[in-house]
């Protein structure tokens, strides 16, 4: 029935990716620290306290791509039923709450010296603050139910549900006039941002997609032991009448 | 839309009910596997087995509300295919009243959901009748007993008429003079040319076919997906 | 049986439904007292200087009406689930999208209107700006539509939860946070003589978009539920 991924071959997969994604890992993430925090220049307005843009940038990236990917896993799970897109869903979420979060943090602890105040209700802070919510409701529904599929399958309804929010984040700054500065790297006619700056900032996005992916396989292939032990436990209950 | 219990007894037309190889999955176990089944018109059918042999996940799987793990479902009717939610009346283990309504609201909301116009008023007093509701026609249901809330539960197969009853435990909670009503209406609803499916444990008295769920208990082998 | 007017059965559905809401048992009631007292708490808590009041009104009287809007959306589904009237429902003509969308309805008119037409009132215990008034109607007009739909998605997903209300309460706050922004914007924009229409048009544009995601949404928990 499910040809495309059965659980032994995604995990055959995953063994194969992991070694790899911790090797980039390794590489980019003491590189990347590097750069951001010794080698790269103070900002001429900003001075060191820029530094903490390498942390947060990559971290908010990573808050959106973690949601798309549980959205496209919860997408699956209800279209198709493909079981491990449920446990895909379930994997990517408390890793996009803990980038989430890592980017308010980040986000308040830079504010501070830059606006003068660690939070400001401005329209992309409220909805990456939304965006955190949403993480939390799904894991929550996710806790609530009994029935593992069932609950799963409710979760997806409401991440599915807060994609209206992923476009909000991405033009809050464009639609609202706020102390959050406008996209510097990711616009349509290329990157306003420095070079100096830019190099670290890549560095350390990459690093974090190739945590992002071992955890993300990890956490996955936890998901479906915890399912190969029910399934024994099962079968030990039916054993005994 | 003639009151019809009595007087006319209106054929439905040709109709085959039809699942086949069905297997379900609920809470990551296997209910039941390789259930076949088919009613034409005249078909009592009567789910026997053990608690916990499914028989009301088959008929939440036959009623289209349970998405069935293997197999599939399906109704003819004049040799169409038909729509299964215009064809079937289902009576779950709940009674589906409201505490606050009377019974003659109960009556005009319920018909008014399914077919968009008020009952007819004699139609009413005649299914209230049948099932020896009648003189509590005006009161909330909040007063009844289990006895009368499982009588007027069972009032929807007599307002909306459809050719498929599907039944979970009818007679719970109801005696012996009224389990002869019900079969009774079981009767009426069969020699019209109707079918119906009805899980019980009791006797009703009626002759039809058994299907028994003791044997469809699957073995627990093909859980094997994850491992 | 053929020609069902599916747009009679759905108002018939909404009627039902508000009739619910207003009997014993339904919240439409509680949820107006709620509204009135914590709305009255505020003065008392704040304290009763007139111009801190006023500067609070808008705000105060949208995030009381939110809370008022979750406080009785945790029924919205849960009440037809326990008795097994949702089960009913689905064999209405209507598609399950349909149907929340009456329910969402019903409960808005229900619920959400006597709140909207008391607001005035307790705006002028807020001693809110006259310029206000009709600004906080209008945009509660337009914005609160959005509540109840929004909503609707929360109730179904906990609809067979036991204490669900938190988990609603979790699920669906965030959700109703540009609302919120938008509607207190509209007036106090009136307030301070500017342009209130960017805000209610944003307003306007939630509400529909929650209109056409809800009913999907909500229909597919609900037929997990109903499994």
């Amino acid at each position: 029935m499910h040809i495309f991924a059965n659980p032994a071959r995604f995990v055959r997969l995953a063994n194969k990716i992991l070694p790899w994604a911790i090797g980039v890992l390794a590489l980019c993430l003491p590189y990347g620290l590097y750069l951001a925090i010794v080698a790269s220049p103070p900002d001429y307005q900003q001075g060191d306290s820029v530094r903490i843009m390498y942390i947060h940038v990559p971290s908010a990236w990573m808050a959106m791509f973690t949601y798309m990917v549980m959205a496209s896993a919860s997408l699956a799970a209800i279209v198709w039923r493909h079981p491990l897109a449920l446990i895909a869903g379930k994997a990517a979420a408390p890793i996009g709450a803990t980038f989430t979060a890592l980017a308010l943090i980040t986000g308040a602890l830079w504010g501070k010296p830059m606006w003068g105040t660690y939070w400001v209700w401005d329209g992309r802070l409220t909805s990456v603050l939304i965006l955190f919510f949403l993480y939390l409701g799904y894991m929550a529904i996710w806790q609530a139910m009994d029935d593992e599929e069932t609950a799963g399958r409710a979760a997806s309804i409401l991440a599915l549900v807060g994609v209206v929010n992923l476009p909000i984040i991405k033009f809050s700054v464009d639609w609202w006039n706020t102390l959050h500065q406008p996209a510097s790297v990711i616009r349509l006619d290329g990157p306003t941002i420095h070079a100096d700056l830019l190099g670290p900032l890549l560095w350390m996005a990459v690093a974090m997609k190739a945590y992002f992916i071992i955890v993300f396989l990890w956490r996955m292939k936890l998901e479906i032991n915890k399912r190969k032990l029910a399934v024994l436990q099962m079968s030990v209950v039916n054993a005994h009448g | 839309m003639m009151n019809k219990i009595k007087k006319i007894q209106s054929n439905y037309p040709r109709l085959v009910f039809e699942a086949a190889n069905l297997g379900v999955k609920r809470g990551g176990r296997h209910v039941f596997g390789g259930i076949s089944l088919a009613l034409t018109n005249r078909t009592l059918l009567y789910l026997h087995g053990a608690n916990g042999t499914g028989k009301s996940t088959l008929l939440r799987t036959l009623s289209g509300r349970l998405g069935p793990a293997t197999g599939n479902i399906s109704l003819q009717i004049d040799t169409e295919d038909a729509i299964l939610n215009d064809n079937l009346m289902v009576l779950d283990h709940l009674n589906g009243l409201k505490n606050t309504f009377t019974l003659l609201e109960h009556c005009n909301y319920f018909v008014r959901i399914i077919n968009g116009t008020p009952p007819e008023p004699q139609k009413v007093m005649h299914s209230l009748e049948v099932l020896k509701l009648h003189h509590l026609a005006t009161q909330p249901i909040k007063y009844f007993s289990s006895g009368q809330r499982r009588r007027a539960a069972l009032l929807k197969f007599l307002l909306i008429d459809r050719p498929i009853w599907l039944m979970d435990e009818p007679t719970v909670g109801v005696d012996a003079e009224n389990r002869k009503t019900l079969a009774m209406m079981l009767e009426q609803h069969i020699k019209k040319g109707g079918a119906a499916i009805v899980a019980t444990h009791d006797d009703i008295g009626l002759k039809g076919e058994i299907l028994s769920l003791d044997h469809y208990t699957p073995k627990q082998k093909d859980m094997g997906y994850w491992s | 049986m053929t020609n069902i007017s599916v747009s009679s059965v759905f108002w018939s559905l909404i009627k039902r439904d508000i009739k619910l809401a207003w009997s014993q048992g339904g919240a439409a009631g509680m949820t107006l007292g709620f509204f009135l007292i914590a709305v009255t708490l505020f003065p008392l808590g704040i304290g009763p200087e007139a111009s801190t009041l006023a500067r609070i009104g808008p705000g105060t009287i949208w995030v009381i009406s939110l809370l008022a809007c979750l406080l009785s959306l945790d029924r919205l589904f849960q009440a037809d689930f326990e008795d097994g009237s949702l089960d009913d429902l689905a064999f209405s003509p209507l598609s399950l999208e349909l149907i929340v969308t009456a329910k969402a309805i019903a409960h808005w008119i229900a619920t959400i209107l006597p709140v909207i037409l008391i607001s005035p009132l307790l705006a002028a215990l807020l001693n809110m700006p006259n310029l206000g008034y009709k600004m906080l109607i209008l945009s509660l007009l337009i914005g609160t539509p959005a509540l109840s739909f929004v909503g609707s998605i929360g109730a179904a997903l906990t609809v067979a939860l036991r204490r669900g209300g938190v988990l609603l309460t979790l699920l669906v706050l965030p959700l109703y946070i540009p609302t919120l922004i938008f509607g207190v914007g509209a007036v106090e924009a009136a307030i301070s003589l500017t342009d209130p229409f960017p805000h209610l048009a944003l307003t306007g544009a939630v509400s529909m978009i929650s209109l056409i995601i809800s009913p999907l949404a909500s229909a597919a928990a609900i037929r997990l539920a109903l499994e």
